[in-house]
């Protein structure tokens, strides 16, 4: 059989897998509710923080739609947030900013009856959903700093076109954390999300003129959430986060997701094919490592003074999983595509690749929508070998028929 | 399609049914003897799929039986092959021979479904040995055999 077709086979089974990845709208539901019951709660009259609350949005992939599904039932979805309070750099210290919005969210634990205690984490709150509904929901106090943003973008000769949303917020092991000072962490997740939406801008608006559902919602390409949207550079991001997880899940020093996010999303070049664009990302990827004086750089698009990949510099283990990882996933989609010893062992190399339910369910899925199409006449044999295939012109109509025997 | 039902489609003679699985299949071996017909050829039901050699044994007046020759079918450990009428010998049940209008009768054309049917059964053995699950649908005689018209 030539490579073409081969290649065009697992292409529609990683498309299977790519949905199979998918959070559920259901999961996206609750997400909402969730961080609009928080914002609610720290808007209420009595919050200590009302007068000062801006707003609380979703950041990280369920912003981005590369969020994915655990591995396992069981497993838990993490929900990163923003709350941005009015309040200036120069008349609060971190400290001041961070305890505020946690003395809030504890009370929000408080009176949900949530089991386990709020986290404090170097940068944020962590709620723990997870006796109710398998969340963790992260919660990052922020102050909107537009202007401090381009100021240190300037500082260090840079720029950038995506300032509108940029954020300060706290880091415990900053030495400026508790007294009044300009020195703090700039962060832009919106404006990450703008840039990331640009990349795959072409596709998206091929994916929106094709989609009726989503043609109905919304007025124009522009004013889908980019969540909505699933293009092939999505669902690479979903795929290779999955095989991150399937290799390295364990690992603390597994490739961490905006890494990965933002390699694949650099380079990505708008394929319209999943496969595709698969094979060109994983191919291309490590290129956009920079290299400045010695060091590793993943810079944030939208703040070149910022190295996603800082800590691989005193942790330099970090960079080898990274490695380790590509390498691993190179052969192994590799050995994907070109799979020729049946459908057993491709799902065999699909369960390595993106664990065992997954695999199951694609090739499931896959087997339900050939014999769909059995029975709504559009499954063909060809001529020669017999070979089967969906809405093929040529070939023989599969006829109907009930397979028999134990 | 719908005339099937209504009306007895003449039976296909065995020059007709050899005509037709030679033109389909050009590369598969079929030969008439007397009153019956030897088909061998092979299958591959995906691109991704082995080649699987397999024989269709057709005798006038009977049901046409077909065999998987090689590869030596795959059985896990504790399962055993759904849809065979024997294992061993690796023969397949395509289709249900039940009530007063089976799914094949003589003046079908094996080239058209007989072989298809086995090119899907075997899709369906490979989804099998992924999942432990056969999706392909069909009856299980003593379970819920199709009577009459219904």
């Amino acid at each position: 059989m030539i490579t073409e077709q081969i290649e065009k086979q697992a292409g529609e089974l990683i498309s299977l897998l790519g949905k199979e990845l998918d959070v559920p709208d259901s999961k996206y539901k609750e997400a909402e509710e969730h961080y609009d019951a928080v914002g609610r709660w720290l808007n209420r009259p009595e919050s200590k923080i009302a007068k000062y609350f801006s707003d609380i949005y979703v950041q990280g992939s369920f912003l981005l739609g590369t969020a994915i599904a655990p591995i396992s039932d069981e497993g838990e979805y993490d929900l990163d947030s923003v709350c941005n309070l009015m309040l200036k750099t120069s008349s609060c210290t971190q400290q001041q900013l961070k305890e505020l919005v946690g003395y809030e969210v504890k009370a929000y634990a408080k009176a949900q009856n949530m089991v386990n205690p709020v986290k404090d984490g170097r940068r944020c709150w962590t709620l723990d959903y997870s006796d109710s509904s398998r969340f963790h929901m992260d919660i990052l106090p922020a102050i909107p700093n537009k202007e401090g943003f381009r100021l240190l973008l300037e500082k260090r000769g840079s720029s950038s076109e995506y300032t509108d949303d940029a954020i300060s917020i706290t880091d415990t092991e900053r030495d400026s954390y508790s007294i009044i000072s300009d020195d703090w962490l700039i962060s832009n997740p919106k404006g990450y999300a703008q840039w990331f939406r640009e990349k795959m801008q072409p596709v998206s608006l091929v994916q929106f003129s094709e989609s009726r559902d989503l043609m109905e919602k919304y007025a124009s390409v522009e004013s889908v959430p980019v969540h909505e949207l699933r293009t092939p550079l999505q669902r690479v991001i979903q795929v290779l986060k999955r095989h991150r997880d399937i290799k390295f899940g364990d690992d603390d020093d597994k490739p961490i997701s905006i890494i990965i996010t933002t390699l694949a999303s650099r380079a990505y070049r708008n394929q319209a094919d999943l496969l595709e664009a698969l094979r060109g990302i994983v191919t291309d990827m490590p290129q956009y490592i920079e290299n400045r004086d010695g060091v590793k750089w993943v810079p944030n698009p939208v703040n070149q003074t910022e190295n996603f990949a800082d800590r691989w510099e005193q942790e330099p283990q970090r960079e080898q999983v990274f490695r380790k990882w590509h390498k691993e996933l190179v052969e192994e989609l590799g050995g994907l595509i070109t799979e020729t010893g049946g459908l057993h062992n491709f799902s065999a190399r699909m369960e390595k690749f993106a664990g065992e339910k997954a695999a199951a369910e694609v090739m499931k899925e896959y087997a339900e929508s050939m014999k769909e199409a059995r029975l709504s006449g559009t499954l063909k044999a060809a001529a020669g070998l017999g070979t089967l295939s969906v809405g093929s012109s040529s070939g023989a109509s599969v006829k109907k028929h009930d397979f028999y025997g134990k | 399609m719908g005339n099937r039902k209504t009306v007895r489609a003449k039976k296909l003679s065995m020059s007709q049914q050899a005509c037709a699985l030679r033109m389909r299949h050009p590369d598969a071996q079929c030969d008439i003897r007397g009153n019956s017909l030897n088909w061998s050829g092979e299958l591959q039901p995906t691109p991704m799929s082995p080649v699987y050699s397999v024989t269709i044994d057709y005798e006038k007046g009977k049901w046409p039986n077909t065999k998987v020759v090689t590869p030596k079918l795959i059985v896990p450990e504790g399962g055993s092959l759904p849809h065979v009428y024997n294992a061993e010998e690796q023969r397949l049940c395509l289709f249900s021979p039940l009530g007063d209008r089976p799914d094949w009768d003589s003046s079908r054309s094996i080239a058209m479904t007989i072989i298809p049917w086995a090119s899907e059964w075997l899709f369906y053995y490979e989804i099998w040995l992924a999942t432990g699950e056969w999706i392909g649908g069909g009856i299980h005689p003593g379970k819920s055999p199709k009577v009459g018209n219904n």
